[in-house]
């Protein structure tokens, strides 16, 4: 029976509200505002006029086993971190393993456009820095006004 | 594991504490051991070699990082996991090591720590390169 209130397609729509909450949660593009769904590797994102910088703390990875991928409002990024195990031929007994190994990943959300072409990335000391330019459009414009 | 002894960290080591003007956090670390020596690998991003301080003092080994970046956080955010923080982990040593030839070396934002056990201080010596 249709009614006003009702819409036939609320079934479907908390469907999909439900699949989102889902990915939300795993930490796949989790939106930028969720400061409380920290994933590794840790990430700081601020922004100025013209950028937004990422900086993500990748201790002990080198250049080469780090991968940066930029797609519309997407940073992701994909570092693979040796472990103690990659290096058996040394004859060393693991006495305390603190820190993860393996293959990372992330994707990160902006709320503008990147442009794409100038995006540039540094590593120095364990640190991953990404300078991400915002796209001429999603820049602010001033308007001029005119007196009519 | 007899031979290191890792403090536990108690409530001031495990949180974010306060000391003057800098915030510690202890930083996650891997211990091998091998034959010669104990193997310490740190993460500590962020860090560089001045802002390091390695002490042993009565078989207590101390680790020390003050990155200059301390304080630096009046950013405007959109997402923030990490903070400017400084370093700081202590262990004590059960076995005599040779304190004078304990290696530090920073690479990737980690501290590689190596101390050389003590009964192979004299063979090291004659196998060490150094001057």
């Amino acid at each position: 029976m249709w009614s006003l209130t009702t819409n036939p397609w609320s079934p479907l729509f908390q469907l999909q509200s439900d699949l989102n909450d889902l990915f939300d949660r795993s930490g796949v593009a989790a939106a930028p505002w969720d400061f409380d769904k920290a994933g590794y590797p840790a990430v700081n994102i601020w922004q100025d006029g013209d950028n937004a910088y990422l900086q993500a703390h990748v201790p002990g990875v080198s250049l080469e086993d780090i991968e940066v991928l930029v797609t519309g409002k997407q940073v992701s990024l994909k570092v693979h971190r040796k472990g103690p195990a990659d290096d058996a031929a040394t004859h060393r007994t693991l006495l305390r393993q603190e820190r993860a190994n393996g293959d990372f990943s992330r994707v990160l959300e902006l709320p503008w456009e990147i442009q794409t072409d100038k995006v540039e990335a540094s590593l120095n000391a364990g640190v991953l820095t990404v300078t991400l330019p915002k796209a001429e459009t999603s820049k602010p414009r001033r308007i001029k006004l005119s007196a009519s | 594991m007899t031979a290191l002894d890792i403090e536990k960290p108690g409530p001031a080591q495990s949180q974010v504490e306060r000391m003057s003007d800098a915030e510690f956090v202890t930083p996650a670390v891997d211990i091998a051991e091998t034959a010669e020596a104990f193997l310490f690998s740190f993460d500590m991003p962020g860090v560089q070699s001045q802002d390091v301080d390695v002490n042993i003092e009565n078989g207590v080994l101390l680790v020390e990082a003050r990155p200059r970046t301390i304080g630096q956080d009046d950013r405007a955010y959109l997402l923030r996991e990490h903070r400017p923080v400084g370093y700081r982990r202590s262990f004590t040593l059960n076995v005599p090591v040779a304190v004078d030839a304990i290696h530090a070396e920073l690479k990737n934002g980690e501290l590689l720590l190596r101390v050389p056990k003590a009964e192979s201080l004299k063979a090291r010596r004659i196998a060490v390169k150094t001057a």
